[in-house]
């Protein structure tokens, strides 16, 4: 079968076009569909053809970190937000919207390093200088790490340590002297615990047992003995 | 009683340089442990830091009541194994040279 001429028996096409990109559509009868705008595409509504605007992904966003969410009335487009912003929902019939973070935790370290070696010859408990820490913390919880580096300059006295927060005594231990060699013979008195009032003051304290010797308490950064206030918000 | 020093000492060692100062404050002013009865009656505590060593030396002056430095302060507390110095209470002038 092959055609030639005129298709249309009455009203050929060429009676309902008129302008460059028109088609033709029939209702009742046949009829001028004209042409659309640029980028509209083809859609059928009514039974009809019809030349629509749609709203593709690429048409919205405009510009490097937008985000694509439905507005309730179609797409729409939400600019990047801030550095460090975050993406919110605002609930059932609301738009996301980005805002700064609250909430989360950081952390804040206060530190007191003994910076130099510490040693009595007291048979009581004395306060190392230098290795007392007063601090205030605000949000009402913080983790404390002490190490307190201790040897006596004779082997089976004792040594005994303790550390007082606000002068009461939270941490104690005892350790026996290994002899006079100045490195290598230190033990670590380790503690942590935590704190939850606004005012910490810590000491740490050390005595030997017997007063004809030296109960030793390192300072120094690389072996040394220190109170590590982290705080916890 | 409490005699502070601060003296140009540097030292390597902080355990040979606490027993050689100690040496010479024993040698001045006698014992400050008396093994057989276990009673204290002064003792001496050194920050070694270099070129500035602080020397904090407690002569006793009460039986039963130890002394130290806390926070800057003089604080005492009791105990039973403290006697007071027999001695003639020292003062400053009375330290021996303690540097090398």
């Amino acid at each position: 079968m092959s055609f030639s001429g005129d298709l249309y028996s009455t009203g050929g096409a060429t009676s309902v076009l008129t302008t460059k990109g028109d088609m033709v559509d029939f209702d009742t009868a046949r009829q001028r569909f004209g042409i659309g705008s640029a980028n509209q595409i083809l859609q059928v509504k009514s039974s009809l053809p019809s030349w629509e605007t749609v709203p593709l992904a690429d048409t919205v966003l405009t510009t490097q970190g937008d985000v694509l969410y439905e507005s309730g009335s179609g797409l729409a487009r939400l600019g990047f937000g801030t550095t460090g912003d975050v993406l919110t929902t605002k609930g059932t019939g609301a738009n996301p919207v980005w805002e700064t973070p609250s909430g989360g935790a950081s952390f804040a370290n206060q530190t007191q390093n003994l910076a130099s070696t510490f040693t009595t010859s007291s048979t009581s408990f004395v306060t190392v200088t230098g290795l007392t820490h007063t601090g205030t913390q605000t949000s009402g919880y913080s983790n404390v790490s002490f190490t307190g580096s201790v040897s006596a300059n004779d082997n089976g006295h004792v040594i005994e340590a303790r550390i007082t927060k606000d002068s009461t005594k939270i941490g104690n231990a005892t350790y026996e002297g290994t002899g006079s060699t100045p490195t290598g013979n230190y033990k670590n008195f380790v503690q942590t615990f935590w704190v939850t009032s606004d005012t910490v003051d810590f000491d740490f304290d050390v005595l030997i047992s017997n007063g004809s010797y030296i109960a030793s308490v390192q300072g120094g950064t690389t072996i040394g003995s220190n109170f590590n206030l982290m705080e916890v918000y | 009683m409490k005699i502070k020093l601060t003296k140009n000492i540097s030292c390597t060692n902080p355990i040979a340089c606490t027993e050689r100062i100690k040496k010479i404050l024993v040698d001045k002013f006698g014992e400050s442990w008396d093994d057989k009865n276990k009673t204290s009656s002064w003792h001496l505590s050194i920050f070694h830091k270099n070129n500035n060593h602080t020397i904090w030396l407690f002569f006793y002056e009460k039986n039963g009541i130890h002394e130290s430095e806390n926070h800057g302060k003089t604080i005492t507390r009791k105990a039973d194994h403290i006697i007071k110095y027999s001695g003639k209470m020292p003062t400053l002038k009375d330290i021996p040279k303690l540097e090398t």
